[in-house]
């Protein structure tokens, strides 16, 4: 519900320019804004529990190592909240916080589990509550100066992969088919001069044939169509 | 024009002067409507003196110049005048380096005025000229030309030079990439030529594929003047920011900016540098002249006795007494570890001296920012290496018994009575295994006779044992590294004997599997041909065959029990190449971890440059009241940010993934699988490839001590050259005075 | 009326780049079929430097799909792993016809059984001979008989390989078509014989009989892979008495193979480094230069459908010595070649009677090329192929593609319809307990078949630009045709095996 499949989204401010996004991210509606809301939230919750749960298991281990006669004075005796917004106060919140029965359920959760699960499995949780929904790839095409590709990273903790080709160093641009598991499936790629591997456009999403064919028209009208060399070249040949 | 389509490029700084002033566009013109804005020189005034103005670049517009009306004819004067100082150099005559440089790296043989900006009227400009127009509110200028059907504009950031950052089409280079082949190279062993036998056929292969590929390609299409601008256009951004330092700073030499006197507290702050400045050139003077040469010639005596030494301990650690022989450096860790820091010791100099130079020129050249970055990375390493060594060392020191007892415990548990216990294992019936009594026995006293000798020869050697624990730790106090090169070495020595019955075993395995086999070819009526390296027909006599088949039953139903000894000592020697493979990456890790090029990303991540990016952004303007605004809308503009790409994390760690590429080549191919199943010897990952990963930071040859010793006096000639730079004053208001005037007269 | 044209895949694991005689009948017939204005596509397995998709001359598109290699270039036999991709590429292709080659190739078994099940007309060609012995040859029978059962129609290569066929896979005889082998005749001329384009004028001097003198050196040329079915054995053996009864002739062999070794020590034993030449595996373009080296052709193999290689051989201009096998009795006119039993006296002697007959120049070699070029040609191949399309497909009515006979064995139509309880009446046919494991296999495959249509559906397989057709040809040859249908079922032999 979240994604759709991919589809192509054209934005070409000048004749010479454009970029084709393949996305499966639906067109926003309101329901789905709601949606992506609650999603966050969750998330963000989410990964608040791993923390809680962590920060409780490390306050069970600084205690075990002889940190517990530090402990004692300070419960006897509450002394005042520490000024808001300062780290202090962040702990005493934490430490308030463990007191609650939510508190004591997680610190319960925190010391059934042995270290070496609990480390892994928190960081999974973590990189699991980071990951992207949906999946963006684009062809940015600039006459003159070349393509680039670019592909959404798997979390949002990464920046987009991108890579720039010259168009001096663009072979050629074309449409191939290859075996993909099961099938059979179009793609685009992009021959690069003097480098032994092509540049697959779209690698993961790999749109159908429809797009790929709109793609790659776009890209040669953008590159070539109409540039004054080759005018000069036709004229003189 | 021949090469007109209509798109315009414009390359815009995006720090550029936001002011709704007029100016001048100053910058480079790669062809007609491919240009890069340096700056905008505002207000530059009238100057009908001129001494030979000639606007020979477009004479239809000097005719035209006097219909016009008076405040066109003034920017079209401007401009020229403009011109004509960017052509005859007016704008570098006060610069420290010579401004040639600038002009060979970035493609022409001066600056050129691009257009106006912020003009009043549009007519009569030249048609490939730039109108653009800028406000204080606006984000992006908006740009037109009378020529351009569609327009790029290029945003970009300057990267600072001083601060050396700099753009690049390629990925900064960390390791040195002029690898010639090592004379060592020659005398590689046989498999690992079979090896890149394979993988050259592999490329061979995958270079043909290519050629095929190029075959492929319909329409060769041939590069625009435009697209081969690239690298010009890199250079071209580097060097931005010097080029409008220079023009900024000299525009006043264009003629009488709108005049302003100083006032008197300016001129006190004036007179107060002018009389600080002076203190600190005599102060300088005294010091370079009489001191610092003395100090100098010291130093440099010093470092050269110091390089001398190194060059006879290199020689020592080379020295092969055969060519394809091992030297002591293959043999020995320890001696390895030497030699890479005293080539490291050799290559300093020669590396300072090189970035000496870069002081010599413009700070845009950015040749040398690779080898900054080696140099300094080698320093940390090293410097970083003795601090870890430190604590390590004054460890094992203080607690050397300890350590010794411990290592003693480990060796008699392990090499010792683990041993002893497995063999006598297999002398019964290990695992239900109905082996050859006898010969187990047999086999099993001979070696369990051999570890009764080296235990006693190991106890005597105990007592001896704390010293060279302190001496190791002593060593620790010349890095981390060296005692973990040491404690490498004495693994090595104290498993000499499983080593040896290692080799033992694995030669009568493999004897008795080569007999088993020619023997089962007779028993198949074939033989191996040695000449042609076949198996042929072969037709035995009756009692050949006999004796073949007698021998080889018995062969073979001895096999189990020479295997199962055989297998016992191959996986303690896996075990402990292993552990040597684990000091060896260890070291290499302490050896070179891109330290300060990690430091680097961290702090100033437009240092380490790993490509360019573009972003499109989305057009649109802020509606404004201009009654010219219809004409400006009709040209598509897209405005496009140009990037730098910090180099990847990955990239950083490039050969650490090489050499764990190699290591798992070499130890988990088919190929040692096979070695030790058929008993053959399982040679030990070649020095030369693993330590590869610590020699790409060093050169191929090391420079000789005469080389040295040259250098390092040019070095001395080159700050002489240069003229002494002063203190940075605080630049005055409106540019009026130069402040760097007082130093250079004195040069 | 316009012809109707059909979108046809070959399927088969024996394709280029490996050499040999159903290799370019594939290539041939689809390249004609090409002409003929079908779409052809080409299914194969790929190779170490071959994977994916390319296109040949004349638009041939071949897929080389990914699989594991066991003996002798067969792909190994995963009954349902090629169904996914076979239907992916028959979707994209829009595929009517699939046409399967060579039954050793179990991706063309493979292919025929899932295309049934997708509601595709099926076309098997044969290609070999088989005994009824051996275990193995009984599990390939059984295999055969499986998947011919609901083929909806066979082709052999020759009268004896229909006859093996027939009874191997106990098929209605006259769902059973025999169409030869053929040869590009301008590939295989002769040395001194003019190239195509040079011989425009109409008339062209009778060739002079070639001379040989009682010390001219002869040539016998093998070009044969080295196996053991190819009679490589007969050849080691007979090789050094033929040379040592005749002084002056000399041996060229191409090809490669695990009993090569034993020639190469059969040379150095005799010593005949001088007489024989190896020249190990060659390209399917050079074997004319290699033919047109020699005098005598020696095909010494033990079993052999048609014998493509007999064929190039003689069009060549070379006398062909070969063993009385299979469907090589058929191939050749008596004047072009000398038989010999599989038997290595009487190979030795026949060679001696060939060199003989050679020396005393009683045989017109050089004519040989014309009248094989008249015998054998590629587009009559495609033509009577497309014949078989048309007849499965019912664009020519039963009654005229099965002639006479309409009634079949035990239904009425021998159209097979796909409903799946007809297909299984016939798979349960095949015997009493493989009819069962063969209706199990085909229910799980059509289970998986209505699993795939809902996992990958239809609608998201992209469908393939068609290459640009040919206008389908005029049947201006459909009397030749049947001339050339009336002379090859003149002799009707027994087939020959051994073991």
């Amino acid at each position: 519900m979240l994604t759709t499949a991919p589809r192509l989204r054209i934005r070409r401010p000048s004749p010479t320019t454009a970029e084709f996004t393949v996305t499966t991210l639906p067109p926003r509606t309101l329901p789905l804004r709601l949606l992506w809301l609650l999603l966050l939230v969750l998330r963000i919750s989410l990964s608040l529990v791993a923390l809680l749960i962590l920060y409780a298991r490390w306050v069970q281990e600084r205690s075990s190592f002889g940190g517990a006669t530090a402990q004692l004075p300070s419960s006897s005796s509450s002394p005042p909240p520490p000024p808001l917004l300062s780290l202090d106060r962040l702990v005493f919140a934490l430490d308030a916080f463990q007191s609650t029965p939510a508190g004591t359920l997680l610190a319960r959760i925190a010391a059934s589990v042995s270290l070496p699960v609990l480390l892994p499995v928190a960081a999974a949780v973590f990189y699991a509550l980071s990951l992207r929904v949906h999946k963006e790839e684009s062809l940015l095409v600039l006459r003159g100066l070349g393509v680039q590709t670019s592909e959404s990273p798997a979390t949002y903790l990464a920046g987009a992969a991108t890579r720039f080709i010259p168009t001096e160093k663009i072979q050629d641009i074309l449409v191939n088919e290859a075996f993909l598991g099961f099938e059979v499936r179009y793609y685009l790629v992009v021959v690069v001069e003097g480098e032994e591997n092509v540049v697959v456009v779209f690698p993961g999403l790999l749109p159908r044939r429809k797009i790929v064919e709109t793609v790659w028209r776009g890209v040669r009208e953008c590159l070539y169509e109409g540039r004054g060399e080759d005018r000069v070249d036709k004229s003189g040949g | 024009m021949v090469e007109h389509d209509g798109l315009m490029r414009v390359f815009w700084p995006t720090d550029i002067r936001k002011s709704d002033r007029t100016g001048v566009v100053v910058g480079w013109r790669n062809s007609t409507l491919d240009v890069f804005v340096v700056t905008i020189l505002e207000d530059v005034d009238v100057r009908p003196s001129v001494p030979n103005f000639s606007p020979s670049k477009s004479p239809s517009l000097a005719s035209s110049q006097s219909g016009l009306m008076a405040n066109t004819s003034t920017r079209h004067l401007q401009a020229h005048n403009v011109e004509f100082h960017l052509r005859s150099g007016t704008f570098f005559r006060s610069s420290p380096h010579s401004p040639s440089r600038i002009y060979e790296l970035c493609g022409h043989s001066s600056m050129h005025v691009l257009g106006v900006s912020n003009a009043a009227t549009q007519d009569a400009i030249d048609p490939s000229w730039v109108c653009a127009k800028t406000s204080t509110y606006s984000r992006y200028p908006r740009i037109s030309c009378a020529k351009a059907s569609s327009i790029q504009l290029i945003l970009y950031d300057r990267p600072h030079p001083k601060g050396m950052q700099y753009i690049s089409l390629n990925p900064i280079a960390l390791a040195l990439g002029d690898k010639g082949t090592l004379p060592e190279d020659v005398a590689s062993s046989e498999d690992d030529s079979e090896e890149a036998k394979q993988e050259k056929a592999m490329k061979e292969n995958r270079r043909k594929l290519v050629e095929k590929l190029k075959q492929h390609s319909i329409v060769r299409r041939v590069a625009s003047a435009r697209d081969k601008a690239l690298p010009k256009i890199v250079n071209q951004v580097n060097w931005s920011w010097e080029l409008e330092q220079a023009l900024q700073q000299n525009v006043g030499r264009l003629g009488p900016r709108p005049k302003r006197g100083l006032s008197v507290s300016e001129r006190v702050v004036e007179s107060a540098t002018t009389m600080r400045n002076y203190v600190l050139v005599q102060l300088w003077t005294l010091f370079s002249v009489y001191l610092f040469p003395i100090v100098q010639k010291a130093f440099v005596l010093v470092l050269l006795f110091h390089r001398m030494v190194a060059e006879i301990f290199l020689i020592i650690l080379e020295f092969r007494a055969k060519p394809g022989y091992a030297a002591l450096k293959d043999i020995s860790a320890t001696a390895q570890q030497t030699e890479i820091r005293l080539q490291q010791f050799c290559y300093w100099p020669m590396q300072y001296v090189t970035l000496r130079q870069r002081k010599a020129n413009w700070a845009s050249v950015t040749t040398s920012h690779p080898d900054y970055i080696r140099f300094y990375n080698s320093l940390w390493l090293v410097a970083n290496d003795v601090i870890i060594g430190m604590a390590v060392g004054s460890y094992i020191i203080e607690h050397k018994d300890w350590v010794a007892d411990q290592i003693r415990d480990l060796l008699r548990t392990y090499t010792v009575e683990a041993l002893q216990r497995g063999i006598s294992w297999l002398m019964g019936w290990p695992a239900g295994l109905k082996l050859n009594g006898e010969l187990a026995a047999f086999l099993g006293d001979l070696f369990l006779w051999v570890i009764d000798y080296w235990s006693s020869c190991i106890e005597t050697l105990s007592p001896m044992l704390p010293h060279i624990i302190w001496f190791i730790g002593f060593s620790s106090f010349a890095g981390a590294s060296m005692p973990i090169a040491m404690f490498s070495d004495l693994l090595s020595v104290l498993t000499l004997h499983i080593y040896s019955f290692y080799l033992a075993s694995a030669r009568i395995y493999h004897w008795q599997l080569t007999i088993l086999r020619s023997l089962f070819h007779l028993f198949r009526g074939k033989k191996h041909n040695v000449l042609r390296n076949r198996i042929d027909s072969c037709d035995y006599d009756l009692d050949q065959l006999l004796v073949g088949t007698i021998l080889f039953t018995l062969l073979f139903f001895l096999l189990p029990t020479v295997m199962v000894f055989y297998l016992n000592f191959a996986i303690a020697r896996m075990i402990i190449i292993s552990l040597k493979a684990g000091f060896d990456t260890l070291l290499s890790c302490l050896n070179h971890f891109p330290l300060f090029a990690l430091m680097l990303r961290l702090k100033d991540p437009s240092r380490l440059p790993g490509g360019i990016h573009f972003e499109l952004r989305d057009t649109h303007y802020p509606t404004s009241p201009d009654a010219n605004d219809n004409l400006l809308d009709e040209t598509p503009t897209s405005i496009i940010y140009l990037k730098n790409i910090p180099l990847p994390f990955r990239d950083m760690f490039h050969q650490y993934f090489q050499m764990a590429h190699r290591i798992r080549k070499h130890y988990l191919s088919p190929r040692v699988l096979l070695c030790l199943v058929t008993g053959q010897f399982v040679p030990p990952i070649n020095r030369k490839n693993l330590y590869s990963l610590q020699y790409s930071m060093l050169p191929a040859r090391r420079a000789t001590v005469w080389e040295m010793w040259r250098a390092v006096n040019t070095e001395i000639d080159i700050p002489q050259k240069k003229p002494f730079q002063m203190p940075n004053i605080p630049q005055l208001q409106n540019g009026g005075k130069r402040p760097t005037g007082f130093g250079r007269t004195r040069s | 009326m316009a012809r109707k044209t059909y979108n046809i895949a070959m399927v088969s694991d024996f394709f280029f780049p490996q050499p040999g005689g159903v290799e370019s009948h594939i290539y041939q017939l689809s390249s004609k079929l090409i002409d003929r204005g079908h779409k052809v596509i080409v299914i194969t397995h790929a190779h170490d430097d071959r994977k994916g998709v390319r296109y040949l001359n004349n638009g041939l598109k071949v897929y080389h799909v990914p699989f594991l290699v066991i003996y002798r270039q067969a792909t190994f036999p995963t009954v349902f792993s090629f169904f996914p991709i076979l239907r992916n590429i028959c979707i994209r292709e829009r595929i009517e016809i699939v046409h399967g080659h060579g039954s050793l190739s179990s991706l063309c078994h493979e292919g025929i059984l899932h295309a049934r099940t997708m509601g595709l007309r099926t076309v098997f060609t044969d290609h070999s001979l088989f005994g009824f012995a051996d275990a193995a040859s009984i599990l390939t029978n059984k295999l055969l008989k499986f998947i011919l059962s609901d083929v909806d129609h066979s082709i052999c290569v020759s009268h004896t390989c229909k006859e093996n066929t027939v009874l191997r896979a106990s098929l209605d005889p006259l769902m059973v078509s025999v169409i030869p082998n053929a040869v590009v005749g301008e590939n295989f001329r002769p040395r001194d014989y003019p190239a195509p384009s040079e011989q425009g004028g109409g008339f062209r001097a009778e060739p002079s009989p070639r001379l040989l003198g009682p010390h001219d050196m002869i040539t016998i040329v093998v070009i044969s892979r080295l196996f053991y079915n190819k009679g490589t054995d007969l050849l080691t053996a007979a090789i050094p008495r033929i040379l040592e009864n005749h002084p002056n002739t000399r041996f060229i062999i191409a090809g490669s193979g695990p009993k090569a070794i034993d020639l190469e020590q059969m040379i150095e034993t005799n010593v005949l480094q001088d007489r024989v030449e190896m020249l190990g595996s060659i390209r399917h373009e050079d074997v004319r230069d290699v033919m047109t080296r020699g005098h005598i052709y020696l095909h010494p193999s033990l079993t052999e459908a048609f014998g493509t290689v007999i064929v190039e051989a003689a069009s060549c201009g070379l006398y062909v010595v070969c063993t009385q096998v299979g469907g090589i009795p058929e191939v050749l006119p008596s004047h072009m070649t000398t038989f010999a039993k599989p038997e290595e006296d009487d190979i030795v002697a026949a060679t001696g009677k060939a060199i003989t007959a050679m020396r005393a120049g009683k045989i017109r070699t050089e004519k040989f090329h014309d009248e094989v070029k008249k015998m054998y040609s590629w587009s009559n191949v495609a033509m009577r192929t497309e014949r078989v399309y048309d007849g499965i497909c019912g664009t020519i009515s039963e009654e005229e593609f099965y002639g006479f006979d309409t009634s079949g064995y035990n239904n009425g139509s021998r159209i097979r319809d796909f409903a799946l309880i007809d297909r299984l009446k016939r798979y349960y046919g095949c015997g009493i307990w493989a009819g069962k494991l063969f209706c199990l296999c085909v229910v799980v495959d059509y289970l998986f078949f209505l699993f795939l249509e809902w996992w990958f559906p239809r609608e998201n397989i992209d469908i393939c630009p068609d290459w640009p057709r040919k206008p389908p040809a005029k049947d201006k040859a459909q009397d030749s045709m049947k001339l050339a249908m009336s002379r090859s079922t003149s002799s009707v032999r027994v087939p020959k095996l051994d073991r």
